[in-house]
């Protein structure tokens, strides 16, 4: 995956505006309700949805496929996983169930710029550790990926080579040394980072004075969201009349 | 105090050793008084970035005492105190740790507990002053290292401290931001901040320091930028160097141009110029002739014999 094409289309879908509580939350339901259902036939509804809700999102088509394209061998072992054990409705099922909660995740991290949604997460409470610790690896990722790309580029200027597969020696000798040295760098910029953070007042606790609103888009927004998974699982459950 | 600047920084006896049991630092004195320009000078490895960590309160000295604005720096009052200092890191990416530029700017003013209105209004101006209006939505990740070492910057000058700390603060920047930044640090020193630059860039001292301290280790010497300029053999042994333009106009009086007290920077270049040609009618004149000189960073300061220059006539 292209670290890159984080963000890279957040910014523009006409959902990024809403407050990212009310985003985070109104998913968070909705995958949770979407797990507790069963039958195929009310999944492949939840499924359609969120592809609906996705087509109206801003976020490419392409964008997506390929973000889910990483997802899916987890979707697939988890569907062969049922299959071996129940048989291949509920394999289907389970592919279905898992497809909708990762498109479903997909439409928050698509619309949602990656440091909204952590403040979003600050806001509705979450761990501080573990918010800290994705805000500074979401930043650092790109800088330890840029200290790689240039040792990739030192070692092929002296004659390095990639090798042609993991199976070869020397690639793998370079690979560990690589990765190695990467620990080593990110351990010792950790440390003055630590030291520019002290140096700027930080405790241990991020603040932002960033203040979220929510209002009749958001309202909007999360009964579309949640109402439809909860009709979802009441026709489930047998709980609206039948026709 | 007759009328002396109250000190800002005091250390005495300060001493450092590394985990692995190397000693980086001994027995270091030095005093800052308020509004100061400092310069720590010295050769790699000197310990520059140590000391500044240390006289910024990041660090604890193994031995010696260290005052900060009066007060002796200790568990209980190291944060307040290091919140009146400002440090800006040698590499922006340590310094830089936001995903977005208006929230890294805004990260001090905010942990100092200033209020939204004030946090707004002091990263604005740092924005501005930094060179960076309209860059608040912008990620880090996507700037050039120029324009990271402003936000850097504009993260310290949000936190309105007294004292500026600069650990190479020109490393790596291309002549237009080094200029840049070079004229803000002096912008805030004219309104009263205190500079202390770590640096081993003799053409940023100049325009940085008015006192400097040198460092191999240990204080080696301390005095004017001139007094540590016009010695080679202090120079040589610690692998400094003057600035080009004062080896130019050295190099001039060669071509019997008489410099008089040789320039330490371009806008001193500038003015000598400038007085010689209005004593000169306009013009500045230069004479063929032969001559063997000395720079006063040359090895030893001997004189580089038997060397040509000069040329007819230049007006």
């Amino acid at each position: 995956m292209n670290i890159g094409q984080v963000d890279r289309h957040a910014g523009r879908s006409p959902l990024r505006t809403l407050d990212p509580r009310c985003k985070i939350l109104a998913i968070a339901a909705f995958v949770v309700m979407v797990a507790l259902l069963r039958d195929w036939h009310v999944l492949a509804f939840a499924l359609i949805y969120v592809v609906a809700l996705l087509s109206v999102s801003g976020v490419p088509a392409r964008h997506l496929a390929g973000q889910f394209a990483l997802a899916l061998p987890f979707a697939l072992l988890g569907a062969l996983s049922v299959f071996l054990a129940a048989g291949p409705l509920p394999a289907f099922a389970m592919f279905l169930r898992i497809g909708s909660c990762v498109l479903a995740l997909l439409m928050l991290s698509g619309t949602t710029p990656f440091f909204d949604l952590l403040k979003g997460l600050q806001r509705l409470r979450m761990p501080r550790l573990f918010v800290n610790l994705l805000l500074f690896t979401y930043r650092y990722l790109f800088v330890i990926a840029g200290e790689m790309r240039r040792m990739s580029v030192a070692r092929r200027a002296r004659g390095g080579r990639r090798g042609r597969s993991l199976l070869d020696r020397a690639a793998m000798r370079t690979v560990s040394f690589s990765a190695g040295m990467v620990l080593v760098r990110a351990h010792e910029r950790g440390q003055r980072m630590h030291d520019a953070l002290r140096s700027r007042g930080f405790d241990g606790e991020i603040r932002t004075i960033t203040r979220f609103r929510a209002g009749a888009a958001e309202a909007l927004f999360s009964v579309a969201v949640v109402s439809f998974a909860v009709l979802l699982l009441a026709a489930e459950w047998g709980v609206l009349p039948r026709a | 105090m007759g009328g002396a600047a109250a000190s800002v920084i005091d250390a005495e006896g300060l001493s450092y050793t590394y985990d692995d049991g190397t000693v980086a630092l001994r027995d270091i004195t030095l005093s800052v008084r308020k509004g100061e320009r400092v310069a720590v000078v010295g050769p790699n490895g000197a310990g520059k970035s140590t000391l500044l960590h240390i006289l910024a309160g990041l660090r604890p000295a193994g031995r010696g005492t260290l005052r900060l604005f009066g007060e002796q720096l200790s568990r209980r009052n190291e944060r307040d105190l290091r919140a009146r200092l400002g440090v800006l890191f040698q590499d922006p990416d340590d310094q830089v740790f936001m995903p977005r530029v208006w929230d890294d700017v805004a990260f001090g003013p905010v942990n100092l507990g200033l209020d939204a209105r004030t946090v707004r209004r002091r990263v604005r101006r740092a924005l501005e002053a930094a060179g960076l209006a309209g860059y608040d939505e912008r990620v880090p990740h996507r700037l050039s290292y120029g324009e990271r070492k402003r936000v850097a910057f504009a993260g310290v000058l949000a936190m309105e401290p007294e004292v500026l700390l600069l650990d190479e603060p020109t490393a790596n920047l291309d002549p237009r931001n080094r200029r840049d930044l070079l004229k803000m640090v002096n912008a805030l020193n004219k309104d009263g901040t205190t500079v202390v630059t770590a640096t081993h860039d003799m053409g940023a001292i100049a325009e940085l320091a008015d006192r400097v301290y040198v460092l191999d280790g240990t204080i080696v010497r301390q005095g004017t930028v001139r007094e540590i300029f016009m010695d080679p053999q202090l120079l040589e042994a610690r692998n400094l160097e003057i600035p080009e333009i004062t080896k130019l106009f050295h190099l001039l009086g060669a071509f019997g141009y008489d410099p008089g007290e040789l320039p330490l920077s371009v806008d001193q270049a500038i003015e000598q110029l400038e007085r010689t040609m209005e004593e000169g009618g306009g013009h500045v004149h230069l004479h063929l002739h032969r001559h063997g000189h000395a720079l006063p960073g040359g090895p030893d300061g001997k004189p580089a014999a038997g060397k040509d220059h000069g040329h007819e006539h230049g007006a």
